[in-house]
């Protein structure tokens, strides 16, 4: 028997061999001694107290997970927009813990002779159903926080650890039929080795979290528990996105080495920390990192960033009733500079509405959001807030220049300096929006110089970035009158296919390799490249290794990502000549489906594993 | 004594999480009893879930009720949020 081997797919990569820990809080429910709770109570009075005082350790275990999760959000690492979500629902269940309502359905309850735990199912079912019954998407998800807090209860009531996971034995894989992004911050990294869900996609928020904290996953699972037990031998292949249980003989060899492999790897990856991004015949590529705030700039530049090719600015309105003000932006804008000490600094202007709303703009609920009203759409609409947003990237670059010297190398020959600052529009769909933006900018511009807060001689790039299909099949044009692409796989990827990859009926079709979308990159390639502009990447596929000869070879010459996928691509990138991602590209190009693509990629890059493995120890 | 009006919810989510939650914690700040009333439906302005399971959307025409010793204050204070001034 070789163990068993459930499929889900890939989440982070990596092999992790350890113990299994299981945690299935719905497993509960079947379980604890259903008849001792049925039977009436005798004293209702020392019901009410047991449940009070289990009550307050779980509000003692909450508050412990809530300061955890507050201090990661607060160290702003990669990811640090998961990590602010994930705080909101931490502390929207810490005040559900506290409800007085929970607490009245309790009390009622055991007066009518049920123990504590019969009354705590019972409010948390009418709760639970309250929130499933609701027509907002989000609102019926609240039913899992609602049962989630029911379980915790129970388990306090038991007497046993109210959230679990908090106290992870070392080594261990942890096995879950869900995780939100706040749970996964909440918990011990060092215990955690592995992570195997059965729910989630590869985009999903856990998803992106646990690249980022390098640990490997595997998601999409369905009901694997059932064939877990707890403590189990387990191994995760986030390569492959498989979940092997107790494996046993030449699987268990296998996968060990393999572990062995990724182990080796994170340090091969180390290694080429100060090495520079360059293809073996010799074109330069641009390693640079997605930021969502100025705590994210440490480990980019830790993980050997040149740069940020992606700074989203939301964060600074996302959730707020009133507006930051010139003074404030351009002040964070101008210690993001500074730490970047002058590398280049993409500044996106705010990528707001859709599926993040901002409280302060009293935007109404769409019915489509995402072919609504949002991005540079909102900016166009709202002059006021976009000018604002220009004038404080304008003087946080007038101040962080000193002397008016342009950190990055200045590519326009002896024109006037270049400010390492750029802007760059999101969602652009047609050139007057360009031009519109265009006139702003001068005109904020302007503006400034009057009040002698900008120097004539500098420049600040304006460029856009690429996620609508109609900006692709125009970028011969739009080449034109902007000074860099940034393609938006992400949402590019989602237009071209007509595909949401939230919705995980129809996720599969949300294909980075589908010869429709390398064509739409591969017209920006060329547009920049006839143009003598920049064309850059900033979406998940800027960080997929899988992807980056392909992107080189369709004329891509920035790549921007996570920091935690800086190392990979790098040494993608310094094994793949330009000659060859060439002649990949355009064998791509000529493909039909994802399919072939990816088989040709898979053939493409096995060269590689091979020499790889032949100094490692995998030789048989 | 109590205070009553139908307030036109102006927060741009909705009455839903994050605004949710903040309007407990602001009910919370005042003794007097908080409900709110939708299409017939009442919940305790004090229970988040209560109030989340309301479900108001944005628009949504929703009756506040106040009553206690400091009901004046708290009813200006909660009326001020659900109309989209913030806390």
């Amino acid at each position: 028997m070789a163990g068993l081997r459930l499929r889900g797919v890939a989440g982070s990569p990596g092999v992790a061999l350890g113990p299994a820990f299981v945690f299935a809080p719905a497993a509960r429910a079947a379980g604890g001694g259903a008849e001792a709770e049925v039977q009436a109570s005798a004293a209702p009075e020392a019901e009410v107290a047991r449940w009070l005082e289990a009550r307050a350790r779980l509000e003692a275990a909450y508050d412990r997970l809530v300061e955890r999760a507050r201090e990661a959000a607060g160290r702003g690492a990669a990811g640090a927009a998961a990590a602010e979500e994930g705080l909101a629902i931490l502390e929207a269940q810490r005040m559900m813990v506290d409800d007085p309502g929970l607490e009245q359905a309790v009390r009622e309850a055991v007066a009518a002779g049920k123990r504590a735990e019969a009354a705590t199912r019972e409010a948390v079912d009418r709760y639970a159903a309250l929130f499933a019954g609701l027509e907002d998407a989000y609102l019926r998800q609240r039913a899992e926080d609602v049962r989630e807090i029911g379980e915790a209860m129970l388990r306090a009531l038991a007497g046993e650890e109210p959230i679990p996971l908090a106290d992870l034995p070392p080594g261990s894989i942890l096995c879950a039929p869900e995780l939100g992004a706040g749970a996964l911050l909440a918990l011990d990294r060092e215990a955690l080795a592995g992570l195997a869900l059965g729910s989630g996609g590869p985009t999903s928020h856990v998803a992106i979290l646990a690249r980022s904290m390098g640990v490997p996953a595997v998601l999409g699972l369905g009901d694997f528990l059932d064939e877990v037990r707890q403590g189990a031998r387990v191994a995760v292949d986030g390569e492959a996105g498989e979940l092997w249980v107790e494996p046993a003989g030449e699987e268990l060899e296998r996968l060990a080495r393999a572990e062995r492999r990724a182990r080796a790897e994170r340090e091969e990856l180390a290694g080429l920390a100060g090495q520079p991004a360059v293809t073996p015949d010799g074109l330069r590529v641009e390693l640079v990192a997605n930021i969502g705030g100025p705590g994210d700039v440490e480990p980019a530049l830790e993980a050997g960033a040149e740069g940020v090719g992606l700074f989203r600015t939301e964060f600074l309105v996302t959730g707020r009733e009133t507006l930051p003000g010139e003074a404030e932006q351009a002040e964070v804008y101008r210690r993001v500079l500074e730490a970047m000490g002058g590398r280049p600094v993409i500044f996106r202007t705010f990528d707001i509405g859709g599926d993040k709303p901002v409280p302060a703009l009293h935007l109404p609920q769409e019915a489509n959001p995402f072919l609504g009203y949002r991005a540079i759409r909102i900016g166009l609409d709202h002059p006021d807030l976009l000018r604002t947003q220009l004038r404080a990237v304008l003087r946080a670059a007038a101040e962080a220049a000193p002397g008016g010297k342009g950190g990055a190398a200045g590519r326009g020959g002896t024109g006037p300096a270049e400010s390492p600052a750029r802007i760059m529009l999101p969602m652009v769909a047609t050139l007057e929006e360009v031009r519109r933006a265009r006139r702003l900018l001068e005109e904020a511009r302007g503006e400034l110089v009057a009040r002698g807060l900008f120097p004539e001689g500098l420049r600040v790039p304006l460029g856009i970035m690429v996620e609508v299909p109609a900006a692709a099949l125009i970028a011969r044009r739009l080449a034109r009158e902007v000074d860099f692409f940034s393609i938006g796989s992400n949402d590019l990827i989602q237009y071209t296919l007509a595909a949401d990859r939230t919705d995980e009926r129809v996720a599969g079709l949300y294909q980075p390799f589908h010869p429709a979308v390398l064509r739409l990159i591969g017209l920006c390639g060329e547009a920049a490249e006839e143009a003598g502009i920049p064309c850059g990447i900033c979406g998940e596929m800027g960080g997929d290794p899988r992807a980056t000869a392909l992107l080189l070879g369709l004329g891509v010459r920035e790549l921007s990502m996570t920091a935690a996928s800086l190392a990979r691509v790098k040494r993608e990138v310094r094994r793949t000549p330009l000659a060859r991602a060439r002649e990949l590209a355009r064998q791509a190009l000529a493909c039909a489906t994802a399919a072939e693509v990816e088989e040709l990629v898979r053939a493409f890059r096995e060269g590689w594993t091979a020499a790889g493995a032949a100094g490692g120890a995998d030789a048989p | 004594m109590m205070q009553e009006a139908t307030v036109v919810i102006g927060q741009a989510e909705g009455l839903h999480a994050r605004p949710a939650a903040e309007f407990v914690k602001l009910a919370h700040r005042f003794r007097s009893a908080v409900r709110l009333g939708l299409n017939g439906r009442e919940a305790d302005g004090k229970s988040i879930m209560a109030v989340m399971a309301l479900g108001a959307n944005h628009g949504a025409e929703v009756e506040l009720r106040v009553e206690g010793e400091d009901a004046e204050e708290a009813f200006r204070a909660l009326r001020a949020f659900l109309e989209g001034g913030g806390s």
